[in-house]
Protein backbone atom coordinates (compact mmCIF):
# COMPACT_ATOMS: atom_id res chain seq x y z
CA UNK A 1 0.00 0.00 0.00
CA UNK A 2 1.53 3.33 -1.11
CA UNK A 3 1.47 6.40 1.19
CA UNK A 4 -1.57 8.87 -0.04
CA UNK A 5 -0.08 11.75 -1.06
CA UNK A 6 -2.48 15.07 -1.02
CA UNK A 7 -0.53 18.65 -1.90
CA UNK A 8 -4.58 20.55 -1.71
CA UNK A 9 -6.43 22.68 1.08
CA UNK A 10 -2.55 23.49 2.57
CA UNK A 11 -3.10 27.12 2.77
CA UNK A 12 -7.21 26.01 4.38
CA UNK A 13 -4.77 24.40 6.84
CA UNK A 14 -2.82 27.04 7.70
CA UNK A 15 -5.50 29.16 8.18
CA UNK A 16 -6.88 26.98 10.62
CA UNK A 17 -4.14 26.84 12.73
CA UNK A 18 -3.84 30.49 12.47
CA UNK A 19 -7.44 30.74 13.56
CA UNK A 20 -6.76 28.69 16.67
CA UNK A 21 -3.69 30.82 18.11
CA UNK A 22 -5.90 33.41 17.47
CA UNK A 23 -8.67 32.56 19.62
CA UNK A 24 -5.65 31.86 22.10
CA UNK A 25 -4.12 34.90 22.34
CA UNK A 26 -7.82 36.53 22.07
CA UNK A 27 -8.88 34.81 25.61
CA UNK A 28 -5.90 35.70 27.13
CA UNK A 29 -6.13 39.32 26.46
CA UNK A 30 -9.63 39.17 27.63
CA UNK A 31 -8.90 37.45 30.45
CA UNK A 32 -5.98 40.57 31.46
CA UNK A 33 -8.39 43.09 29.99
CA UNK A 34 -11.44 41.91 32.94
CA UNK A 35 -8.98 41.94 35.68
CA UNK A 36 -6.58 44.76 35.09
CA UNK A 37 -9.22 47.40 35.80
CA UNK A 38 -10.63 45.81 38.95
CA UNK A 39 -7.00 45.30 39.91
CA UNK A 40 -6.44 49.11 39.24
CA UNK A 41 -9.51 50.18 40.84
CA UNK A 42 -8.61 48.47 44.13
CA UNK A 43 -5.41 50.31 44.27
CA UNK A 44 -6.97 53.63 43.54
CA UNK A 45 -7.58 54.62 47.35
CA UNK A 46 -6.10 53.86 50.59
CA UNK A 47 -8.53 54.73 52.88
CA UNK A 48 -5.25 53.64 55.91
CA UNK A 49 -3.80 57.39 55.70
CA UNK A 50 -6.98 58.93 56.52
CA UNK A 51 -7.25 57.05 59.70
CA UNK A 52 -3.33 57.18 60.76
CA UNK A 53 -3.88 61.25 60.23
CA UNK A 54 -6.71 61.03 62.75
CA UNK A 55 -5.55 59.18 65.04
CA UNK A 56 -2.10 61.89 65.41
CA UNK A 57 -4.79 64.62 65.52
CA UNK A 58 -6.85 63.28 67.77
CA UNK A 59 -3.64 61.86 70.20
CA UNK A 60 -1.93 64.99 69.81
CA UNK A 61 -5.67 67.15 70.87
CA UNK A 62 -5.30 64.43 73.47
CA UNK A 63 -2.14 65.01 74.65
CA UNK A 64 -2.40 69.10 75.15
CA UNK A 65 -5.74 68.39 76.78
CA UNK A 66 -3.64 65.86 79.51
CA UNK A 67 -1.14 68.55 80.18
CA UNK A 68 -3.91 71.35 80.87
CA UNK A 69 -5.42 69.05 83.36
CA UNK A 70 -2.54 67.36 84.52
CA UNK A 71 -1.74 71.03 86.29
CA UNK A 72 2.09 70.02 86.40
CA UNK A 73 1.90 66.35 88.02
CA UNK A 74 3.40 64.02 85.80
CA UNK A 75 0.80 61.07 87.55
CA UNK A 76 -2.71 63.19 86.52
CA UNK A 77 -0.90 63.53 83.16
CA UNK A 78 -0.45 59.76 83.03
CA UNK A 79 -3.87 58.81 84.11
CA UNK A 80 -5.28 60.25 81.58
CA UNK A 81 -3.19 58.93 78.70
CA UNK A 82 -3.76 55.15 79.84
CA UNK A 83 -7.80 56.23 80.16
CA UNK A 84 -7.29 57.64 76.21
CA UNK A 85 -5.49 54.55 74.89
CA UNK A 86 -7.63 51.80 76.53
CA UNK A 87 -10.79 53.73 75.51
CA UNK A 88 -9.32 54.82 71.79
CA UNK A 89 -8.23 51.28 71.26
CA UNK A 90 -11.81 50.10 71.88
CA UNK A 91 -13.38 52.57 69.13
CA UNK A 92 -10.33 51.56 66.79
CA UNK A 93 -10.86 47.78 67.21
CA UNK A 94 -14.61 48.26 65.78
CA UNK A 95 -13.13 49.00 62.37
CA UNK A 96 -10.88 46.32 62.85
CA UNK A 97 -7.91 48.26 63.62
CA UNK A 98 -5.10 47.91 66.57
CA UNK A 99 -3.98 51.11 68.42
CA UNK A 100 -1.93 51.07 71.29
CA UNK A 101 -0.46 54.82 72.30
CA UNK A 102 2.36 54.27 75.15
CA UNK A 103 5.57 55.36 75.61
CA UNK A 104 4.69 59.24 76.49
CA UNK A 105 6.85 61.80 78.45
CA UNK A 106 5.58 64.32 80.02
CA UNK A 107 8.09 67.09 79.88
CA UNK A 108 5.93 70.70 79.41
CA UNK A 109 6.42 71.69 76.96
CA UNK A 110 7.20 69.04 74.98
CA UNK A 111 5.15 65.64 75.04
CA UNK A 112 6.40 62.33 73.26
CA UNK A 113 4.37 59.73 72.34
CA UNK A 114 4.78 56.29 70.75
CA UNK A 115 1.63 55.38 68.57
CA UNK A 116 1.18 52.00 67.19
CA UNK A 117 -1.13 51.17 64.43
CA UNK A 118 -2.13 47.94 62.79
CA UNK A 119 -4.63 46.43 60.23
CA UNK A 120 -4.40 43.05 58.01
CA UNK A 121 -2.42 45.19 55.66
CA UNK A 122 -0.64 47.85 57.38
CA UNK A 123 1.88 48.16 60.34
CA UNK A 124 2.79 51.75 61.86
CA UNK A 125 4.90 52.65 64.44
CA UNK A 126 4.66 56.71 65.25
CA UNK A 127 6.26 59.00 67.19
CA UNK A 128 4.41 61.90 67.83
CA UNK A 129 5.72 65.47 69.68
CA UNK A 130 4.05 68.24 70.79
CA UNK A 131 4.85 71.71 71.65
CA UNK A 132 2.48 72.54 74.61
CA UNK A 133 3.40 76.05 74.44
CA UNK A 134 2.28 77.06 71.14
CA UNK B 1 -0.32 27.86 -3.32
CA UNK B 2 -0.16 31.55 -3.49
CA UNK B 3 -3.35 32.76 -4.11
CA UNK B 4 -4.14 36.02 -4.83
CA UNK B 5 -7.90 36.27 -5.25
CA UNK B 6 -10.73 37.43 -1.98
CA UNK B 7 -8.28 40.07 -0.75
CA UNK B 8 -11.17 42.28 0.28
CA UNK B 9 -13.17 39.48 1.70
CA UNK B 10 -9.84 38.53 4.27
CA UNK B 11 -10.27 41.97 5.04
CA UNK B 12 -13.19 42.80 5.60
CA UNK B 13 -13.16 39.11 7.88
CA UNK B 14 -9.95 40.78 10.00
CA UNK B 15 -12.26 44.00 10.49
CA UNK B 16 -15.58 41.96 11.43
CA UNK B 17 -13.21 40.22 13.80
CA UNK B 18 -12.01 43.29 15.49
CA UNK B 19 -14.96 45.02 15.79
CA UNK B 20 -16.68 41.91 17.91
CA UNK B 21 -13.51 41.96 19.97
CA UNK B 22 -13.88 45.75 20.68
CA UNK B 23 -17.74 44.91 21.99
CA UNK B 24 -16.48 42.41 23.97
CA UNK B 25 -14.24 44.24 25.76
CA UNK B 26 -16.41 47.12 26.13
CA UNK B 27 -19.17 45.03 27.69
CA UNK B 28 -16.62 42.97 29.89
CA UNK B 29 -15.62 46.33 31.61
CA UNK B 30 -19.20 47.69 32.13
CA UNK B 31 -20.63 44.38 33.59
CA UNK B 32 -20.15 42.31 36.83
CA UNK B 33 -17.97 38.97 36.24
CA UNK B 34 -19.80 37.26 39.04
CA UNK B 35 -22.03 37.89 41.41
CA UNK B 36 -19.81 38.66 44.27
CA UNK B 37 -17.26 41.27 42.34
CA UNK B 38 -18.24 44.79 41.53
CA UNK B 39 -17.48 46.05 37.31
CA UNK B 40 -14.71 48.34 36.58
CA UNK B 41 -17.96 51.09 36.69
CA UNK B 42 -19.12 50.04 40.49
CA UNK B 43 -15.21 50.59 41.58
CA UNK B 44 -14.98 53.84 40.23
CA UNK B 45 -17.75 55.21 41.78
CA UNK B 46 -16.80 53.96 45.21
CA UNK B 47 -13.18 55.16 45.39
CA UNK B 48 -14.81 58.52 43.69
CA UNK B 49 -17.26 58.68 46.65
CA UNK B 50 -14.72 57.14 49.51
CA UNK B 51 -12.62 60.48 48.06
CA UNK B 52 -15.94 62.50 48.38
CA UNK B 53 -16.61 61.48 51.97
CA UNK B 54 -13.03 61.51 53.39
CA UNK B 55 -12.93 65.59 52.00
CA UNK B 56 -15.73 66.01 53.73
CA UNK B 57 -15.27 64.97 57.25
CA UNK B 58 -11.36 66.02 57.13
CA UNK B 59 -12.90 69.66 56.04
CA UNK B 60 -15.12 70.10 58.81
CA UNK B 61 -12.78 68.51 61.40
CA UNK B 62 -10.09 70.74 60.95
CA UNK B 63 -9.25 73.00 63.78
CA UNK B 64 -6.91 75.54 64.63
CA UNK B 65 -4.77 74.97 67.63
CA UNK B 66 -6.98 75.57 70.84
CA UNK B 67 -10.16 75.93 69.40
CA UNK B 68 -13.03 73.03 68.44
CA UNK B 69 -13.41 71.79 64.82
CA UNK B 70 -16.89 72.36 63.50
CA UNK B 71 -17.81 68.59 63.62
CA UNK B 72 -16.93 68.83 67.25
CA UNK B 73 -19.12 71.20 68.02
CA UNK B 74 -21.81 69.94 65.68
CA UNK B 75 -21.84 66.54 68.32
CA UNK B 76 -21.16 68.90 71.40
CA UNK B 77 -24.74 70.35 70.89
CA UNK B 78 -26.53 67.49 68.81
CA UNK B 79 -29.94 66.70 70.82
CA UNK B 80 -29.87 63.34 70.01
CA UNK B 81 -32.88 63.29 67.34
CA UNK B 82 -32.57 61.52 64.33
CA UNK B 83 -32.74 63.55 61.11
CA UNK B 84 -34.35 62.67 57.70
CA UNK B 85 -33.70 64.92 54.62
CA UNK B 86 -37.31 65.79 53.01
CA UNK B 87 -36.04 67.37 50.38
CA UNK B 88 -35.28 70.92 50.78
CA UNK B 89 -34.15 70.31 54.78
CA UNK B 90 -32.92 67.87 57.37
CA UNK B 91 -36.41 67.47 59.30
CA UNK B 92 -37.17 65.93 62.86
CA UNK B 93 -37.86 62.10 61.94
CA UNK B 94 -40.00 62.27 65.21
CA UNK B 95 -41.31 66.29 65.47
CA UNK B 96 -41.34 67.57 61.44
CA UNK B 97 -41.59 70.89 62.44
CA UNK B 98 -37.65 70.59 64.38
CA UNK B 99 -35.03 71.25 61.83
CA UNK B 100 -31.39 69.85 61.72
CA UNK B 101 -29.24 73.38 60.61
CA UNK B 102 -25.41 73.32 61.25
CA UNK B 103 -21.92 73.01 59.93
CA UNK B 104 -22.54 69.45 59.19
CA UNK B 105 -25.53 69.64 57.13
CA UNK B 106 -24.68 73.17 55.65
CA UNK B 107 -21.45 70.81 53.72
CA UNK B 108 -23.62 68.06 52.93
CA UNK B 109 -26.53 70.20 51.42
CA UNK B 110 -23.70 71.48 49.16
CA UNK B 111 -22.03 68.70 48.30
CA UNK B 112 -23.86 65.20 48.77
CA UNK B 113 -27.42 66.76 48.26
CA UNK B 114 -26.77 68.60 44.74
CA UNK B 115 -25.58 65.34 43.62
CA UNK B 116 -27.68 62.90 44.37
CA UNK B 117 -25.77 60.90 47.21
CA UNK B 118 -27.72 59.16 49.66
CA UNK B 119 -26.51 59.35 52.62
CA UNK B 120 -25.97 58.46 56.75
CA UNK B 121 -24.55 60.08 59.88
CA UNK B 122 -24.13 57.58 62.54
CA UNK B 123 -22.60 58.20 65.81
CA UNK B 124 -21.11 55.69 68.05
CA UNK B 125 -19.83 56.32 71.51
CA UNK B 126 -18.39 54.02 74.35
CA UNK B 127 -21.15 53.04 76.93
CA UNK B 128 -21.55 51.86 80.75
CA UNK B 129 -18.51 53.08 81.40
CA UNK B 130 -16.62 52.02 78.12
CA UNK B 131 -17.61 48.50 78.00
CA UNK B 132 -20.77 48.87 75.83
CA UNK B 133 -20.96 50.58 72.28
CA UNK B 134 -23.67 52.96 71.59
CA UNK B 135 -25.06 53.20 68.29
CA UNK B 136 -27.40 56.54 66.79
CA UNK B 137 -28.62 58.09 63.76
CA UNK B 138 -27.95 61.53 63.28
CA UNK B 139 -29.36 61.33 59.63
CA UNK B 140 -30.99 58.84 58.31
CA UNK B 141 -32.22 58.64 55.10
CA UNK B 142 -32.69 54.98 54.67
CA UNK B 143 -31.04 51.46 54.19
CA UNK B 144 -27.68 51.85 52.15
CA UNK B 145 -27.35 49.76 48.89
CA UNK B 146 -24.48 47.03 48.44
CA UNK B 147 -21.81 49.34 47.31
CA UNK B 148 -22.18 51.85 49.72
CA UNK B 149 -19.22 53.13 51.19
CA UNK B 150 -18.48 54.27 54.97
CA UNK B 151 -16.11 57.32 55.74
CA UNK B 152 -15.39 57.90 59.35
CA UNK B 153 -13.53 60.06 62.02
CA UNK B 154 -12.81 59.82 65.65
CA UNK B 155 -13.07 62.61 67.94
CA UNK B 156 -12.33 63.48 71.57
CA UNK B 157 -14.70 64.78 73.98
CA UNK B 158 -13.48 65.96 77.40
CA UNK B 159 -15.42 67.21 80.25
CA UNK B 160 -17.29 70.40 79.94
CA UNK B 161 -17.77 70.06 75.91
CA UNK B 162 -21.22 68.38 76.29
CA UNK B 163 -23.54 71.11 77.11
CA UNK B 164 -26.43 68.55 79.39
CA UNK B 165 -28.63 71.90 80.74
CA UNK B 166 -29.58 72.98 76.85
CA UNK B 167 -29.64 69.64 75.43
CA UNK B 168 -30.47 66.82 78.15
CA UNK B 169 -31.08 64.23 75.30
CA UNK B 170 -27.41 64.15 73.75
CA UNK B 171 -26.78 60.21 74.08
CA UNK B 172 -23.18 60.68 74.48
CA UNK B 173 -22.51 59.89 78.44
CA UNK B 174 -19.32 60.09 80.16
CA UNK B 175 -17.18 57.12 80.65
CA UNK B 176 -14.57 58.11 83.24
CA UNK B 177 -15.19 60.30 85.92
CA UNK B 178 -11.36 60.11 87.20
CA UNK B 179 -9.87 61.92 84.25
CA UNK B 180 -11.11 64.55 81.69
CA UNK B 181 -11.56 62.43 79.34
CA UNK B 182 -15.81 62.39 78.53
CA UNK B 183 -15.86 60.29 75.68
CA UNK B 184 -14.74 59.42 72.24
CA UNK B 185 -17.08 59.27 69.29
CA UNK B 186 -16.71 58.07 66.28
CA UNK B 187 -18.39 59.98 63.40
CA UNK B 188 -19.51 57.39 60.31
CA UNK B 189 -20.96 59.21 57.07
CA UNK B 190 -22.40 56.28 55.00
CA UNK B 191 -22.43 57.46 51.20
CA UNK B 192 -24.13 55.31 48.11
CA UNK B 193 -25.55 56.06 45.07
CA UNK B 194 -29.60 55.63 44.21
Amino acid sequence: MDIIENRDAQFLLLAGFIIAVGLVITTMLLNSIAFEGNMAGEAGSDPVKYDIANLMQVTADEMRSANRSANGSSQNFTEQMQNFNGNLSKMYALHGEGVNISNWSYTPPILNATIMFSTSRVRANIIIQVNVSV
Amino acid sequence: MLDEKAQLHTLEGVAAATIMLLVIVYAIDSTSMAPVTSSTADMRVETELQTLGQDILSALDYAEPGYDSKLKNDIKVWNGSEYVWNGTKYINATYAQNNLTNNLTEILNATLVKQGIAHNVVISSLADNGTNVSTNYMIYNGDPSNNAVIVSRKIALHDGDIDRINYPANPIDEIDNSTNLYNIVDVRLVLWRM
